[in-house]
């Protein structure tokens, strides 16, 4: 293996560096505060398997409700959350079958937003790629985990007040809504997904408040249903607008 | 930590390596996406992130305790984290700043 690789590998996984640590220690931090018994353990496993900002934000909220969730909403929940992560392998389909087939099915399954984003756009060939994208996907993933363990540690020695520190968990979701919809294809469907949930959740608080926490799945199922509906229309506006 | 929030976590993970491992399951044959999976792929994540945002600001809020008092403070928490992050483009300096604002003002 070259070491200079390793080293170009890592310098491309600066950035992420900050990013994962930060972002993972957020996640720690909520996790131990948020839910009850969650420690370290439950921060690293998370984060070792996971590794999803997205879903694992929201698996905070969904864990200290737990009895609102049943093993089958969890897994519809997770499976619209992450949905974007079908395409996520497209580009790789050949570049990673030279692989053994560990570190395959490893590449796979570490492929986040970020991870992704740096290794599309590398243009090696060869031995020299593999080892490369495979650094990358090792140091991501470690930043990941090593973030998430020391922000539940912190969470859980750190007696301070936390009243209003679930709003991070609103304000994460705020600031990935606005960096999406800097591109203009993303602005009706958040607009269809906000909306659709607002009025989900007037009719939940006027009927039956108690069960607020149970909108997620009526609210997804009428957006996924516009969204279909409205499926020609959105594809025409977009070809347009390119 | 409950068997079930133990077993909501392996749920999670189960899912999203499926999601991850899709392509490489069905179409390492095939060339092209299936156009609606890749419409839905393409759409879905805004309005999840829309609807994730909506359901959080009104979780916060706790409105079985104390009703919608505490809405006004996480709506402008809310305006002051999108309106940094659409100006400074730096997650960590939003997130911060907002959530100071909500934790004064609630």
């Amino acid at each position: 293996m070259s070491a200079k690789t390793v080293r170009a590998a890592f310098v491309s996984s600066m950035p992420v560096l900050m990013g994962y640590l930060t972002m993972g220690m957020a996640f720690g931090i909520l996790l131990s505060t948020q839910v009850r018994g969650a420690d370290g353990l439950t921060a690293a496993v998370m984060s070792f398997f996971t590794i999803s900002g997205s879903m694992q934000f929201a698996a905070v909220e969904m864990l200290r409700n737990a009895d609102a969730y049943s093993l089958a909403l969890t897994a519809v929940l997770a499976l619209v959350i992450n949905i974007r992560y079908t395409v996520y392998g497209l580009p790789f389909l050949r570049t990673f079958r030279p692989y053994p087939r560990p570190l395959k099915y490893y590449l796979i399954g570490t492929l986040t937003d970020e991870t992704y984003a740096i290794e599309t756009q590398d243009r090696r060939r060869g031995r020299e790629k593999r080892v490369y994208l495979f650094c990358v996907a090792f140091f991501d993933h470690m930043y990941w985990v090593v973030g998430s363990v020391a922000g539940a540690v912190l969470g859980s020695l750190l007696p301070f007040d936390t009243s209003g520190v679930d709003f991070a968990m609103a304000a994460l979701f705020i600031v990935v809504l606005v960096d999406l919809c800097r591109d203009a294809d993303n602005r009706i469907p958040a607009v269809i997904g906000g909306s659709v949930t607002a009025a989900v959740l007037a009719v939940f608080v006027a009927f039956s408040p108690g069960h607020v926490n149970k909108l997620l799945l009526p609210a997804m199922a009428v957006t996924i249903a516009l969204l279909l509906a409205l499926r020609g229309k959105l594809q025409k506006a977009r070809e347009e607008g390119k | 930590m409950t068997l079930h929030q133990w077993l909501m976590i392996a749920v999670m993970a189960a899912v999203v390596i499926f999601l991850r491992a899709f392509p490489f399951l069905l179409l390492s044959g095939r060339k092209k996406t299936p156009a609606l999976l890749f419409y839905l792929g393409r759409v879905l994540t805004a309005a999840a992130i829309a609807m994730l945002v909506v359901y959080s600001i009104f979780s916060v809020i706790d409105y079985n305790v104390s009703g919608w008092d505490r809405f006004p403070a996480a709506l402008l928490a809310g305006i002051v984290t999108a309106g940094l992050q659409y100006v400074c483009r730096n997650p960590l300096v939003s997130i911060i700043c907002g959530t100071a604002v909500f934790m004064l003002l609630r």
